[in-house]
């Protein structure tokens, strides 16, 4: 199983750095729409997220229809961009809310780890995310 | 070149309900760069100086910049230029949140509303193209509550919006608009909305937000965050007090140096200071701290519902200026009241600073046997230090009920109107009610009060050069420069658009470092800030044709007085020193003896004579 | 002679303490005074604040320390001699305007 992202949505401020920086890692654009973290603010209380768990058993990859998802050697699921059909079976699929669908190119979008790096994890001036093994 | 900008402008006419778009010039693009740059100069070619602002013929530009969206911090705020309805020049006035990152993501760099819609409406701008909806039942509607109807009405939730309440509605000169708990605060620009009759503004946006250089870009930001992460690292960091209490924690400091406006300027510290301070919220009140987009200061200060005297309400906030507009200056040391009042302008949409002065002021009209202390009605005794006068006063300048018809004016309108000597205690310059800080204090904000297209605003002012006594506050030496400086380069930093808590930490060349890799272009330090002088001149231009003459560079006689706790050791200002500092800031700005640019001067900056 | 020490903000959860009233000789300047004050503040307040500013006479630290409601801008104003009655803050400093 891969690396989990770990959110502690006590100490996230909503700056949605985690966003931009995982939108220009993968497309070089900033666009929260492709990022595979989605912060959600929820005033007065603190916010939510939603970020793929990485499953052991995925419920979207099977459930793609036109194979443009794929196990990366660290066992998190990645999208290939040029091969989605933008047809949401995984988003459907996904019980977690891990998965979702950028509405510009039509694409699906879940966190792939950064090859288990996770990028913006480093961006995070309040240390609100974390690798968890 | 210029992928960070879309090129266009979105008009948006209230009056047919018709938009259209127009492309942005590359020559634009390269004069004035962006938000306040591309604003001012819009309006002040589209919108006749003399035209009044409440007329269908002002218009709202609604600007972003070339940072606006990306991951570099603090330029997260969206610019509003307008024609003021407290000023009648024209004003600037910002809004943090995440509003500018989906104009920008809607695929725009200005959305202008022209004309005057038939009744009351909300605007939505989305991928699905632009909506005018009619809602009669957002009438009177406070603003989060009309916020969250249009977005789900919408059927949008990452929906982000600007909204008024019944100040904006009720024409109250110093309305703010309101963007989810941040407020376009200063010069009455949700009174404009409410004059067009403009309820709420939404907007969401799927684009992609590009720059010219990825990688110089990503290097451009690598150096700013350590910038701004090097201040931050030292435990004594102003941005570090913000991001652990809000802007509020500079108040102890304000107050032991004497420069806190207390009980109408009476005195210059408060006794009860530490009861409405940063810290004494955050002690009081469960906290949330907030950033907007990519910042990493994080000074949103949300509170959880808490009770009060007058309702269980949550609020962001207090800021720092309405702990010395509501609190201080009305003499009033209730936290709770505070934190009520907060919540109060922002569901009415109301400026804090102006709204508190001009609850201080009559406040003082009653210490002086000009107003009556039962003005407020059975129940009430309008007086310094009253919390429940203070919060209902508040609602009824909201309503424009009795004498809150006369404080919706603003302190100069109403002093014009009371006659008996009020207009010497005004507290306002141009129409602009004062922010915190003192003239009698410091001479760089005597300086900026007088001269700022704003009116008696803090927003360019050599603060902290003058409290940390680098110069001494009570001289006159050398604060032309000082104020013209930095009115020059925070006017740059807003065609960004930048946070104003940035240039406390960066300098000119580092905002165009990040100009140059996002947009390709070539700005110098220099340029940049010339280009901060060219637009404060432009405004300048414009202000003078709309009739606010030098004589308006002026000080109400207030700031001639000196305060009961005055401390020991520094000078008080003079009408002489007063003079000198006009003088001195004129013949540096290269203007004439009444204060107009010279033609040499403008030649200089390469604005038409 | 009795020195009153006031923290605000920041330094009062570092130090431990609101304010401090400390017992000195006559004549003693501000860096004695500071000293002393070591005795009385949590290690964090000492390694953080005031090892900087006594020991690396760093300017840095010396804005945050207010005496009489004035900053001081050279280390070298921490050697003179203290008065009765003066007052001495820890105070969070202010950029821009």
């Amino acid at each position: 199983m891969a690396k989990r992202l770990v959110i502690d949505l006590g100490k996230c401020t909503e700056c949605r750095t985690c966003e931009l920086k995982c939108s220009f890692v993968h497309f070089q654009v900033y666009n929260s729409k492709k990022a595979g973290i989605q912060i959600l603010s929820q005033w007065p209380e603190q916010p939510a997220a939603r970020l793929c768990i990485q499953c052991k058993e995925p419920d979207c990859l099977p459930a793609c229809p036109s194979d443009a998802m794929e196990f990366t050697p660290e066992r998190a699921v990645k999208v290939l961009y040029d091969v989605c059909i933008g047809c949401a079976s995984c988003v459907d699929a996904c019980q977690y809310n891990g998965v979702w669908i950028d509405p510009l190119n039509n694409v699906a979008i879940k966190c792939d780890t950064c090859e288990g790096n996770y990028r913006c994890v480093a961006d995070c001036i309040v240390g609100a995310l974390r690798i968890e093994e | 070149m210029y992928e960070c900008y879309k090129r266009k402008l979105l008009r948006i006419n209230l009056t047919d309900r018709t938009s259209k778009e127009e492309p942005i010039s590359e020559k634009m693009i390269q004069r004035w760069v962006g938000g306040m740059g591309f604003g001012v100069k819009l309006l002040t070619h589209e919108v006749p100086p003399t035209t009044d602002a409440f007329s269908p013929d002002n218009k709202i530009y609604i600007c972003v910049g070339p940072l606006t969206g990306t991951i570099a911090p603090l330029f997260a705020q969206t610019c509003i230029i307008t024609k003021s309805p407290l000023t009648t020049g024209v004003i600037n006035t910002y809004a943090g949140g995440q509003l500018a990152t989906a104009i920008k993501s809607a695929g725009y760099d200005v959305i202008v509303f022209e004309g005057k819609a038939d009744e009351l409406v909300y605007v939505t701008l989305t991928p699905g193209g632009i909506k005018f909806i009619n809602c009669p039942e957002l009438k009177g509607k406070p603003v989060r509550e009309a916020e969250e109807y249009v977005k789900t009405a919408s059927g949008c939730e990452d929906m982000h919006t600007v909204g008024i309440g019944l100040a904006g509605e009720n024409l109250i000169r110093y309305a703010a608009a309101i963007s989810e708990t941040r407020a376009f605060g200063r010069g009455g620009a949700g009174a404009v909305f409410g004059s067009k009759n403009l309820k709420v503004f939404g907007v969401a946006g799927i684009r992609d937000i590009k720059v010219s250089d990825p990688e110089g870009f990503e290097g451009a930001v690598e150096r700013t965050i350590a910038a701004f992460k090097e201040d931050l690292s030292h435990p004594w960091s102003l941005l570090g007090g913000f991001g652990r209490i809000g802007t509020g924690s500079g108040v102890a400091l304000i107050n032991d140096k004497h420069v806190f406006a207390t009980r109408y300027h009476k005195y210059t510290s408060f006794e009860h200071a530490h009861e409405i301070d940063g810290e004494a919220f955050m002690q009081k009140y469960e906290t949330h701290p907030i950033g907007c987009q990519s910042c990493l200061v994080h000074c949103g200060m949300i509170r959880k519902p808490a009770e009060t005297k007058w309702g269980t309400i949550w609020t962001r906030g207090p800021e720092y200026e309405t702990m010395y507009s509501i609190g201080s200056l009305c003499f009033n040391g209730d936290s709770d009241m505070l934190y009520y009042a907060n919540d109060q302008a922002e569901k009415y949409g109301m400026d804090t600073l102006s709204l508190g002065v001009n609850v201080a002021f009559a406040m003082e009209c009653v210490d002086r046997g000009i107003l009556s202390k039962d003005a407020l009605g059975e129940g009430y005794i309008l007086e310094f230090g009253n919390p429940d006068a203070t919060v209902r006063l508040i609602d009824m300048i909201a309503a424009r009920e009795g004498i809150g018809d006369l404080l919706a004016e603003g302190v100069k309108r109403a002093s014009e109107k009371l006659g008996r000597g009020t207009q010497d205690f005004a507290l306002q310059v141009k129409g602009m009610e004062f922010a915190a800080w003192m003239p009698e204090r410091m001479r760089g904000v005597a300086t900026t009060f007088a001269t700022a297209n704003r009116g008696a605003c803090h927003k360019r002012a050599p603060i902290g050069m003058e409290l940390m006594e680098f110069v001494p506050m009570d001289s006159t030496e050398g604060r032309a420069e000082l104020v013209a400086h930095i009115q020059n380069v925070v006017n740059a930093t807003f065609t960004l658009v930048s946070c104003r808590f940035a240039e406390f930490v960066l300098k000119p060349a580092q905002f165009a470092d990040l100009l140059n890799n996002a947009s390709g272009m070539n700005f110098t330090a220099e340029q940049f800030e010339q280009m901060g002088e060219a637009i404060w001149n432009m405004e300048r231009m414009y202000n003078l044709a709309a009739g606010i003459d030098a004589t308006q560079d002026s000080l109400p006689e207030i700031c001639f007085k000196v305060p009961l706790d005055f401390p020991e050791g520094y000078k008080p200002l003079t009408h002489s020193d007063f003079d000198i500092l006009i003088k001195d800031y004129y013949e540096y700005r290269g203007w004439d003896a009444n204060g107009t640019p010279t033609p040499e001067q403008l030649e200089k900056l390469g604005l038409k004579v | 002679m009795r020195l009153v020490v006031r923290f605000s903000g920041l330094f009062r959860s570092l130090s431990g303490m609101k304010e401090v009233t400390l017992d000195l000789r006559e004549e003693c300047t501000l860096r004695d005074a500071l000293q002393e004050l070591k005795k009385n503040v949590q290690p964090e307040f000492v390694t953080q604040i005031l090892i900087p500013l006594l020991e690396e006479n760093n300017t840095g630290p010396l804005r945050l320390l207010v005496k009489n409601h004035r900053h001081m801008h050279s280390v070298a104003e921490i050697d003179v001699p203290l008065k009765e009655g003066d007052t001495v803050s820890f105070l969070p400093p202010m950029e821009g305007g």
